[in-house]
């Protein structure tokens, strides 16, 4: 079954005895992690989007370089 | 192992109570926790109300105490209350009994979360012990003020708030990614998604919400953590305070108020969709009718969630913003209004000729489809720009938002705890201190709030200490402030009751049996009440219907569990409403 026929389903109508097996599901840490996955790009997202906000403000000065060397 | 040592779980006391996997022990420890803060918070509102009734009267409570209060208080109400208690306390205790789990898909994580949450409490409580005391920068947390000389609780109290926030949002976490696996991996069989009672589809879509919107807190608390601690300057302007320059330029206070609410309008969401799913399980149950547009509730639940992320910025109007993007924002807040009303009109017509059973749990479900209509709609005045513009910051503000994100929840909360305490329990809540604590909270609160509503036309302005010397607030308006006061101490006080109804109803509550509502949804199917470790025995239930299956034509009692194979003609006749006419 797809998502959206689960979604689309009408449970208050006359069901088959037997609904077939249950679809065979993915483990449960996968799906936890791609979650966890989605959190964190979240948060990188955010202080992506944050930093770029800043960084357009007048005063923003770009990081020194590190040592002697010039960068780019 | 023999099957009984599987099902018998942890023994020693520690184990079993303490250092517990268990999502329903873990459910009782997040819920005693929040009820523990929220007291904390249900005081200091008190205070407030005590200084706003009777100006001065209570020396103890200052200017700075006051602003502390009131952050503290709204704070500890929206996060680590009512987040805590619908997420970490209801959803821990009914995702799996509802969906027919053993327990949560990943236990340990499950223990952690609880016992972050409460390290999150414990640094929220000791920043009322640190020098300074607590911030008292606004549950909002505004910066440049927040962190800025003058503002209450500069130097420690807003460092353990966000570091306190910052731990907070790693426990839901913790406990989101649980929620959210455990519905989709872990249902028994034939529990599809659309067979789900409502109160775990608000749950599950709270539980994306509290996933997606945390992260723009937390980023928030860290720059501004970085502001306070490293002399950055994310959010903080050019500021001279007190004579002098701070060591701050350049950083934009605005760009705080687009994150903060990024967060702040989800949470809205994230406290009132489990709100609504338990109130339509509520109202089916004790109506004995399924509910009407069980697919429709479902997707105004998906569709309100979805909507809630592009409509922060309606707490920003007054911020300076182009006015195309408040246009924008207008619009997308009267859109989320309609998938809401439909929830509203489908509770009215669950109820219309239903069986109404008037117990504890109705009374607070009928209460919440009343407060929460009377806020929806004044959330519709403020959604609108030229509307919310004389509003903002008034007390027709706080009004609004107590009775739709305060006081409805709230309800839901109690309705919940009245109607599931039985299970996690096995006795019942008494139910003449059952009455009077809903009829003294519903119609407190009306006498509280209504006149807000009114003070906020007057343009008393909110999150001030003392009003003297205004001339457009009239004398008698002080009058009105006195009776607030006291409605406010009156509900305050008959929530003892309600304590008292807790604890003695351990003991002394009427047996319950298993299933004493003649409700249809799994949870009070288990073979034992309250289910031991494990829920079901030696079998998973599985599960033949929908959750709705209440007064069914020709069936032989007035409901039929999810667990009972369809027979022939019993359930099998289309909606059971129809039957009804
Ligand atoms: C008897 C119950 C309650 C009373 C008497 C009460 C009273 C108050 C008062 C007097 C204020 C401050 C007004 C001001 O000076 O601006 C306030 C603010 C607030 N309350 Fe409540 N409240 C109650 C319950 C709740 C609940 C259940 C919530 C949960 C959402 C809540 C959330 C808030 C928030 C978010 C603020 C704003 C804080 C701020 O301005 O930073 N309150 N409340
Ligand atoms: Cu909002």
């Amino acid at each position: 079954m797809t998502l959206l026929d689960a979604l689309t389903a009408k449970p208050w109508l006359p069901q088959p005895p037997h609904p077939g097996r249950d679809a065979p599901r993915a483990p449960a840490a996968n799906v936890g992690l791609r979650m966890l996955l989605g959190v964190i790009a979240m948060l990188f997202a955010l202080f992506a989007v944050a930093l770029l906000v800043r960084a357009r403000l007048p005063d923003w000065q770009a990081l020194p370089c590190p040592g002697r060397r010039r960068c780019g | 192992m023999s099957d009984d040592d599987l099902h018998a779980g942890p023994h020693g006391f520690w184990t079993r109570y303490v250092w517990s996997q268990d999502h329903k022990v873990i459910a009782i420890q997040y819920g005693l926790t929040a009820i523990a803060i929220g007291l904390v918070a249900l005081v200091l509102s008190n205070l407030m109300r005590l200084q706003l009734g009777f100006p001065g009267a209570f020396a103890f409570i200052d200017p700075a105490s006051y602003y502390q209060y009131v952050t503290m208080h709204g704070m500890i109400m929206v996060v680590y209350l009512l987040t805590a208690l619908f997420l970490g306390g209801f959803g821990n205790y009914l995702i799996p009994l509802m969906v027919g789990a053993r327990d949560m898909v990943f236990p340990f994580l499950n223990m952690l979360s609880y016992w972050i949450y409460l390290l999150a409490v414990l640094v929220l409580v000791a920043s009322f012990f640190v020098p300074g005391g607590p911030t008292g920068a606004g549950w909002t947390l505004y910066p440049p003020q927040a962190i800025l000389p003058g503002t209450p609780g500069t130097e420690w109290g807003i460092v353990l708030m966000l570091v306190s926030l910052v731990i907070f949002i790693v426990a839901a976490t913790m406990g989101g990614l649980n929620y959210v696996t455990t519905v989709l991996q872990a249902r028994t069989h034939g529990m599809t998604l659309l067979r789900m009672p409502l109160t775990v589809w608000g749950i599950f879509v709270a539980s994306i919400l509290a996933l997606f919107a945390f992260p723009a807190l937390f980023v928030s608390g860290v720059m501004m953590l970085c502001d306070k601690l490293l002399g950055t300057s994310f959010f903080m302007p050019a500021i001279v305070s007190m004579g002098q320059p701070l060591a701050h330029a350049g950083g934009s206070p605005v760009l705080f108020q687009h994150l903060f609410w990024f967060f702040g309008h989800p949470e809205v969401y994230i406290v009132a969709l489990p709100a609504f799913g338990i109130i339509s399980d509520l109202i089916s149950t004790h109506a004995r009718k399924n509910i009407f547009g069980y697919r429709m509730m479902v997707w105004a639940i998906v569709a309100i969630g979805g909507l809630s992320f592009v409509v922060w910025a309606h707490h920003m109007y007054v911020s300076g913003m182009n006015p195309y993007f408040g246009y924008f924002f207008a619009t997308t807040t009267l859109i989320i209004a309609v998938p809401t009303a439909i929830k509203v009109y489908n509770w009215t017509l669950t109820l219309w000729r239903g069986d109404i059973h008037l117990t504890v749990p109705m009374l607070f479900a009928i209460g919440f489809i009343s407060t929460f209509v009377i806020g929806g709609l004044t959330g519709l005045f403020l959604g609108n720009v030229s509307v919310d513009i004389p509003l903002s910051d008034t007390y027709f503000v706080v009004a609004h938002f107590h009775m739709v994100m305060g006081v409805s929840p709230v309800l839901a909360v109690f309705g919940g705890l009245y109607h599931w305490y039985p299970k996690i329990t096995g006795r019942l809540l008494d139910e003449r201190l059952g009455k009077l604590h809903f009829w003294v909270t519903f119609l407190g609160t009306y006498a509280i709030y209504m006149p807000m509503h009114y003070l906020g036309f007057l343009g008393m302005p909110r999150r001030y200490y003392a009003y003297e010397g205004y001339e457009f607030i009239p004398a008698s308006a002080q009058d009105l402030n006195a009776f607030i006061t006291v409605a406010a101490l009156v509900v305050g006080v008959v929530q003892l009751v309600f304590l008292f109804n807790l604890a003695w109803s351990l003991r002394h509550g009427r047996h319950a049996g298993a299933n004493p509502w003649g409700a249809t949804t799994l949870e009070w199917q288990t073979p034992d009440t309250p289910p031991r470790h494990g829920n079901w025995g030696a079998a998973l239930p599985e599960v033949h219907r929908w959750a709705y299956d209440y007064s069914v034509p020709g069936a032989a009692r007035d409901f039929i569990p999810q667990n009972v194979p369809q027979e022939a003609g019993v359930g099998a006749e289309g909606p059971a409403w129809e039957g009804h006419a």
